[in-house]
């Protein structure tokens, strides 16, 4: 492959697709990467046009060395995928500098493909593969300009082409190719410092998540959906608190059901005639294996573990979006109306038992702390009749005494965290809240834990599923009663029930992060496109291993795997013949002559003035048949006549320069005008 | 051991090539005459997509994976791209000027076809390495080859290649062509003092007899001028009278009467048919250059008394076919203007 130098429109759309490919990761790119893309991309222009010479061996060492140094700066040595999407921009934002050939050319775009394939590893939505549609179009287009003989100017079109016709087989190939299973297991996150839920809790955390306002998952209820109230989305539980943070250290037993049949509503019937909640979950990547579940749910799928807490836990992390689905029993009216009008519920299908060392870590404290709430914990004791009960006291104390619901409640000063809140400050969000109560419950004997999920959700009336965004991050409180089982508390929605009725907007007002506006139609269509997102999340991210077989198990029916690769290949044979065909007898139109097209220009432009003249005639018998009607036209029919002639007898090759056109239209234009 | 192996490849295919490339005047491109294979920007093509696709996998990526796909189908569709772009494409045998033996020919490849869009980034060359790229074919375009004329006579042309990586350069799109090209080689001219028989007494005259008459006719018997026209020689153009009137004229002289001469192959007794070829060749020249009438005697054929550029092109032609078969190509229905 010898060298071309490149065009100008070559360079153009070089550029325009290293750019475009970029952009797209701005987001994350630190500052000097673009930067240097984009300094490096005018000083290759300026080679380009002359005016600064080509950069030696070593300026250009000295920029590859500064380009590692940069990502080194900025990342360490931590290989994380953004470390490494960095390091492959830095080298696609100096290549522009060493474009030469053609061989260059295509190193650059390749690189730019690459590049906008990792996008997909960090966003998933369906604007960023519009995004990554367009610039991967215009890396297409300047793969047509680099190979296209340089006076031609179709590259657009070819592209467009190669795209469209490409895409019925693509459509195929992600219908019909099997998701294998991961090669190996990669421990790189693919983002850094994501927010989520963390596996300890100490004030501080959530009320930073109530600050965020990315989505935590999304929850479609195939039943009926309990209310807002009742949205208690289980994550994790905590048992062990050190005088700061609260943490898991009990490991509970796991056992992994396996779902052999697909369960649909109707199985779901209680012996009462109710269904019970059936919902499916797509949650964001948070690279953390436990699960989003409502109270004594069971998944419906293979794969999902449940904890004796009730917990949902999945093989591997979740790197990239995942989609579950579930049942929860419906919570009995009976047993809430026991509680003596204390807001609680009762967990179902939880065990009725507590062994010895669960009793122990659910009523583990640190020592020697917070003796003022032991001393309150005493004196409530003292007067409750029961368990349930104490409760009771328990929540009369709150609400008695004036807490306040707050996203920033200050910074602790002592030790002793609990005392501070309880006694002196009472101002904070649900972790002070349930952290408290818990310790409260635990210095009166009895086992607790504190539970970290998310409350609530707001419901797309388009999509008909609820969006949980980090902001809804709660904790709460679950109390073990003998005779009884696990009992769901909320301290925080006594101090605040507006948090638990209405949602953190209502409680926090001023402090909401999320999406909010007074003009309806805006949130209209935000929902409009959240429900189309959801939508493009169930039909483009979750297509895969069960949703896949089914899906083509309907369309083909069952086989064995031999009649199966037969029908693929037969239909793909099919597909990719119907497009060879398209291509071979597109546009197989017989090539004019640029002479006869203009002729053919000519005569009709004549024509359309009323002057009698065929495609039969030559440019001269046009030029005496018109000159005898219109006598004032003969100059300019006779330069046209001229023109014409040298231009397209007197060259080798009988192609029609610009000028030449430009010329033409020009006399033609004089010479109708005299016609009329 | 790879080398021997690789020649001998070569030798195999090279000869599966002769077998299946018949020369002929014109070759209209069809799926009998393209191949159609990655080249090895393709293979980094099918990298990228491997890559592409492995982290798809391991990322569980549904998007990724579907971009991977794109990219196999995009593949599949150049390759109907590719080949189209070469397909249709008529490539016939151009008209060549003579040349003179050991000067390089100048081959001029017609290429046009009938139907389609035009004919993007075609490379032409004798191999890909000396190829080079000819401008957009918008229905017709010519190319030019450039080819050492070892040996008078027709020049075989090799077989030369047509290829384009156009739309994407990632497939190979090529086809072996071998064209009957007309390209008379003259042999080469050796400018030896000549010697010219007279047709009527058959007495020889050596070169400076002959320059001595000519010169004492350029001298004597300027006859009057008459309008130039091409073909005349450019010694005897009236200058003087051309700065002055503006006119082209070309001096007009009466021959000396009762001699015509005669380049006679005879003439050069004990010489190898090549080399008197070659003298003979350079005679024709320097009796042209110098305006004399002359004519040609060959074994088997005679050339009559004449002048002007067709008459020194038929003779030329006739030397440089003597002895040839007479491969379809009439003598002296050449390629002279």
């Amino acid at each position: 492959m010898e060298s071309n130098t490149l065009t100008r429109a070559g360079m153009f759309y070089l550029f325009l697709s290293v750019s475009l490919s970029l952009l797209l990761h701005s987001e994350f790119l630190p500052a000097w990467a673009l930067g240097l893309a984009a300094m490096i991309m005018v000083w290759r222009y300026f080679i380009f046009s002359g005016m600064i010479k080509k950069p030696n061996a070593l300026i250009k060492l000295i920029l590859v060395m500064s380009g590692f140094y940069g990502v080194y700066f900025t990342y360490g040595f931590s290989l994380t995928i953004e470390s490494a999407v960095t390091l492959l921009v830095a080298s696609l934002a100096l290549k522009p500098l060493e474009l030469q050939a053609k061989r260059d050319s295509y190193v650059l775009l390749f690189l730019c493909v690459l590049v906008q394939g990792q996008h997909f590893l960090f966003e998933q939505g369906p604007l960023a593969y519009l995004f990554v549609l367009v610039s991967f179009f215009f890396t297409l287009v300047a793969l047509v300009v680099v190979n296209q003989s340089s006076e031609s100017n179709s590259q657009i079109k070819m592209a467009t082409k190669i795209l469209f016709l490409s895409l019925p087989l693509t459509i195929f190939l992600f219908f019909v190719l099997p998701r294998l299973a991961p090669l190996w297991t990669l421990n790189m996150s693919t983002k850094a410092g994501l927010v989520g839920l963390s596996d300890s809790m100490s004030p501080g955390d959530i009320s930073e998540l109530g600050r965020s306002d990315e989505l935590a998952f999304r929850v479609k209820f195939e039943s009926i959906a309990p209310s807002a109230n009742q949205l208690y989305w289980r994550a994790l539980i905590l048992d062990s608190y050190d005088g700061d943070k609260w943490e898991a250290s009990y490991s509970p037993d796991i056992i992994w059901p396996i779902v052999t049949s697909v369960k649909n509503i109707t199985d779901g019937l209680t012996d009462s005639g109710k269904t019970n909640y059936i919902y499916e979950v797509i949650s964001e990547a948070h690279e953390k294996k436990w699960l989003f579940s409502l109270q004594g749910s069971t998944p419906l799928q293979t794969g999902i573990a449940i904890q004796d807490n009730g917990l949902f836990l999945n093989k591997q992390k979740a790197i990239t979006k995942f989609q579950y689905r579930a049942e929860a029993p419906l919570s009995s009216k009976a047993s809430f109306n026991k509680l003596n009008g204390i807001q609680a519920s009762i967990l179902p299908n939880t065990d009725k038992i507590l062994s010895a060392f669960q009793r122990q870590s659910y009523l583990q404290l640190p020592r020697n702390l917070n003796q003022r709430t032991a001393e309150l914990a005493q004196n409530l004791r003292a007067n409750a009749d029961s368990d349930l009960d104490f409760i009771g006291l328990l929540a009369d104390y709150y609400l008695s005494n004036k807490f306040f619901y707050t996203l920033s409640p200050g910074q602790a000063t002592s030790d002793d965290r609990v005392d501070e809140f309880l006694f002196d400050t009472r101002v904070g969000f649900c972790a002070h809240y349930a952290g408290s109560a818990v310790y409260l419950l635990r210095s009166a004997g009895i086992p607790s834990r504190v539970v970290l999920g998310y409350l609530g959700g707001e419901k797309n009336p388009v999509g008909d599923y609820y969006s949980v965004y980090q902001y809804d991050a709660h904790a709460w409180v679950e109390v073990w009663l003998e005779g009884i089982g696990w009992l769901r508390i909320d301290p925080t929605g006594w101090v605040s029930p507006e948090r638990v009725e209405q949602g953190i907007e209502q409680a926090v007002k001023q402090e909401f992060v999320g999406f909010k506006t007074q003009f309806k139609w805006l949130n209209d269509m935000r929902h409009q496109f959240q429900a189309f997102s959801y939508v493009w999340n169930d039909l483009m991210l979750n297509y895969k291993d069960d949703t896949q077989r089914s899906v083509l198990i309907s369309i083909f029916g069952a086989r064995d795997s031999l009649t199966w690769g037969l029908i693929i290949s037969a239909i793909m044979f099919l597909v990719v013949a119907v497009v060879f065909a398209f291509v071979m007898f597109s546009g197989s139109r017989a090539v004019r002559s640029e002479h006869a097209k203009l002729l053919e220009n000519y005569v009709r432009r004549l024509n359309k003035v009323g002057v009698e003249v065929s495609v039969s005639m030559s440019f001269i018998e046009i030029e005496k048949a018109v000159s005898t009607y219109y006598p004032q036209s003969t100059y300019a029919l006779s330069l046209i006549t001229q023109l014409l002639n040298n231009a397209l007898y007197s060259q080798e090759s009988s192609h029609l320069t610009k000028q030449v056109q430009r010329d033409y239209k020009k006399l033609l234009a004089r010479v109708i005008s005299s016609c009329k | 051991m790879i080398t021997a192996t690789r020649a001998f490849f070569q030798r195999k295919y090279d000869r599966f090539l002769e077998k299946r490339i018949q020369s002929r005047p014109s070759v209209t491109l069809t799926q009998k005459r393209i191949f159609i294979f990655p080249g090895l920007i393709g293979v980094f093509y099918f990298a990228l997509v491997a890559l592409m696709f492995v982290t798809a996998i391991n990322y569980q990526n549904n998007l990724l994976f579907s971009f991977s796909c794109l990219l196999v189908s995009i593949f599949i569709t150049a390759i109907a791209f590719t080949y189209k772009n070469l397909s249709g494409l008529t490539i016939k045998a151009g008209n060549c000027e003579p040349v003179f033996e050991g000067q390089k020919a100048t081959i001029k490849v017609d290429l046009s076809f009938s139907a389609g869009s035009p004919k993007q980034g075609i490379k032409i060359g004798f191999n890909a390495e000396s190829a080079y790229q000819v401008s957009q074919v918008d229905s017709s375009c010519p190319a030019l080859l450039s080819c050492l004329a070892v040996k008078r006579g027709l020049l075989t042309v090799p077989r030369f290649t047509l290829f384009s990586y156009y739309p994407l350069g990632l497939l190979r799109c090529w086809t072996w062509v071998r064209l009957d090209f007309k390209v008379l080689v003259y042999p080469k001219p050796n400018f030896k003092p000549f010697k010219m028989s007279s047709d009527i007494d058959g007495e020889d005259l050596d070169y400076s007899e002959v320059t001595q008459l000519i010169k004492g006719q350029t001298a004597d018997d300027f006859y009057g001028f008459k309008i130039y026209h091409p073909g005349d020689s450019l010694k005897h153009v009236a200058w003087r009278q051309y700065a002055k009137t503006g006119q082209l004229l070309t001096k007009e002289f009466s021959s000396v009467q009762g001699i015509t001469h005669f380049l006679d192959w005879h003439s050069l007794e004990g010489i190898g048919t090549e080399d008197r070829l070659q003298i003979l060749c350079g005679w024709v020249l320097t009796a042209h250059d110098d305006g004399i009438d002359y004519g040609l005697i060959l074994p088997n054929q005679k050339i009559p008394v004449g002048s002007g550029e067709s008459h020194k092109n038929i003779c030329l032609e006739a030397l440089a076919l003597y002895g040839m078969k007479s491969s379809g190509f009439i003598v002296g229905a050449g390629n002279g203007k």
